[in-house]
């Protein structure tokens, strides 16, 4: 296991009349190499929990394990994590300031005092993974990027830390499509050809439901449910009570079922509803 | 022919600093949207969807051509406390456009500042919280609710502020699926009871079909409107700009290649059902 946590809880403004318990007994194991979905409304605890993986925030009670250790949270141990788990905030580019799209993304490994020269493979490196590694973007603006740029050169930023798990929070709010498509098609690719164990909160189940290998939902800062998309989208009563949605071409298929087709409902994709109704439809020419 | 609300003619626009060749952000746009209608934006990133909704409101001045709301010029500065108070903005991230300590002080603000008398706007504060249903809320500060809660906050002061037009940046991207549903219904119920003009500016195309008019943006051009199953049924031209459709219209398009016989035109759920209901009585 990656990333593992017992009985973790958080509360906010502790000892205050303010006091939110926002993790209440998380127990959860996250294995190297997966691509875990991290479902759950809005106030569930999501994003509190993302911020224990790399030791943002410090349990409240209980554990978190990353690679086997315990975390410490001395500064020392925080800098050795922060390497290993990177993390990519909600809107990230609003975090950006550097003059140059190079000196943004060359920020964490400059903080880590690396060489000039490995500061600069690094960049390089992160920028290629995220198909922004045309000479001509170095010197740009970050801020002057498209919004679907801005993203990837974002990710890339965390990516310059060579993290050996990748942690993102809402990563395709705002975009169109295409750069959706792009950022999804990324990560596919950071996780089964580079094998960065990754971990994503998405509400956008289409494109996400064909990567992924394990489901993890949140409600009211406890797991209720976890496995793989079959099991966790079999249940659309649990998952329609916690404010959830299913993936468009499995609500489609539960539709048709529900008019009287015979449709199979653990459908995630267009392309299996597609296949489904077509061997319906010669099945029936057949009779 | 309908009362015309907001108008652009040969309306273009560049953004300053950008230097001579960069193309503008946008050119050439003629459109028309009556009073009461419910037109959706759709584009790629930097298709200048962002950018028309700031003209329609003045935030944004035409490089060429003009811009009017209620037969009222933008370029004419006496007209903008008026469009601006008939027209309000909802942001994607509501926590851009929420200033008030608590719900009812950040639904007042603008009354405040358009210095109405206390109990006018005490009325108007109540009357457009019971008209999101969130009364309860009144004395909450807003950085403890829900996405949802805060986007009804941020049209509540809108709303209060007597706004015919509402102006809309994605104001669903943040939020989890049940806040969406939630602001999506309150949109839909502003537009059938109380008659607002909606214009918004969406990557979803299940909230695209939604509206009476779906218009595209590609390039700073306006590249095809028409109503929802006009538009979102035109798959060859979505997938040209990078842009999707709905499930519904994807799986029937998908289908019909398939040599599936269903007809052109199917945007939502309830349409496929019922062509693959009527699929099955025949065959």
């Amino acid at each position: 296991m990656f990333i593992r946590t017992e009985d973790l809880t958080y509360t906010y403004f502790p000892g205050t009349p303010f006091a939110v318990e926002v993790l209440r007994g998380v127990n959860l194991s996250i294995a190297r190499g997966s691509f875990t979905v991290l479902l759950g409304p809005s106030g569930s605890g999501k994003s509190t929990l993302l911020q224990h993986f790399n030791g943002l925030l410090q349990p409240s009670g209980g554990r978190v394990y990353v690679d086997g250790e315990p975390l410490g949270y001395s500064r020392r141990e925080l800098l050795q994590l922060r390497q290993k788990v990177g993390l990519v905030f909600q809107e990230p580019e609003s975090q950006f300031f550097a003059e140059t799209l190079f000196d943004e993304v060359a920020f964490a490994p400059r903080n880590f005092g690396l060489s000039p020269a490995a500061v600069d493979k690094r960049v390089q490196r992160a920028l290629q993974l995220v198909g922004l590694d045309d000479a001509a973007f170095l010197a740009k603006s970050p801020f002057r990027l498209s919004a679907g740029q801005q993203r990837l050169a974002a990710i890339a930023s965390v990516l310059a830390m060579q993290p050996q798990a990748l942690i993102l929070d809402e990563p395709t709010a705002g975009l169109d499509q295409a750069a959706q498509d792009r950022l999804f098609a990324l990560l596919q690719e950071l996780n089964r050809e580079q094998g960065i164990t990754v971990i994503v909160v998405t509400h956008r189940l289409e494109q996400v439901v064909p990567l992924a290998h394990h489901f993890l939902v949140m409600v009211e800062g406890r797991i209720i449910m976890e496995g793989s998309a079959a099991e966790i989208f079999s249940r659309p009563d649990v998952l329609e009570r916690c404010g959830l949605a299913l993936p468009p071409a499995t609500r489609l298929m539960q539709e048709l079922a529900a008019a009287g087709l015979p449709f199979s409902t653990a459908i995630f994709s267009l392309e299996e509803a597609r296949a489904e109704i077509n061997a319906w439809r010669e099945r029936r020419a057949q009779r | 022919m309908p009362e015309i609300l907001l108008e652009a003619r040969k309306l273009s626009f560049t953004y300053p600093g950008e230097d001579g060749e960069s193309p503008p952000a946008l050119e050439g746009i003629d459109l028309k949207v009556a009073a009461g209608e419910y037109v959706a934006l759709i584009g790629p990133n930097g298709s200048g969807k962002s950018t028309l909704l700031k003209l329609f409101n003045a935030l944004l001045l035409p490089t060429a051509g003009e811009v009017f709301f209620d037969g009222r010029s933008t370029a004419d500065a006496r007209n903008i406390p008026y469009i601006r108070a008939c027209c309000g903005m909802i942001f994607q991230n509501p926590d851009n456009q929420i200033v008030g300590a608590t719900v009812e002080e950040d639904v007042a603000f603008a009354l405040e500042n358009q210095a109405l008398p206390p109990p006018e706007i005490r009325r108007r504060v109540s009357e457009a919280l019971e008209l999101l249903g969130i009364s309860h809320l009144a004395a909450s500060p807003p950085h403890l609710l829900s996405g949802g809660e805060k986007q009804k906050v941020a049209l509540a002061g809108v709303l209060a502020a007597a706004s015919r037009c509402l102006l809309l940046d994605e104001p669903t991207a943040m939020l989890d699926p049940a806040g969406q549903a939630a602001v999506l219904e309150t949109l839909q119920m502003l537009n059938r009871q109380r008659g607002i003009t909606l214009v918004h500016v969406t990557h979803f195309p299940e909230e695209a079909a939604l509206a009476h008019r779906v218009l595209v943006l590609h390039g700073g051009r306006l590249v095809k409107e028409g109503p929802p199953a006009e538009v979102l049924a035109d798959l060859p031209l979505l997938r040209a700009l990078g842009l999707k459709s709905t499930a519904a219209a994807e799986l029937a398009w998908l289908l019909r290649e398939d040599g599936f016989p269903l007809p052109r035109g199917i945007v939502h759920n309830r349409e496929l059902v019922e062509q693959l209901c009527s699929y099955a009585r025949r065959i």
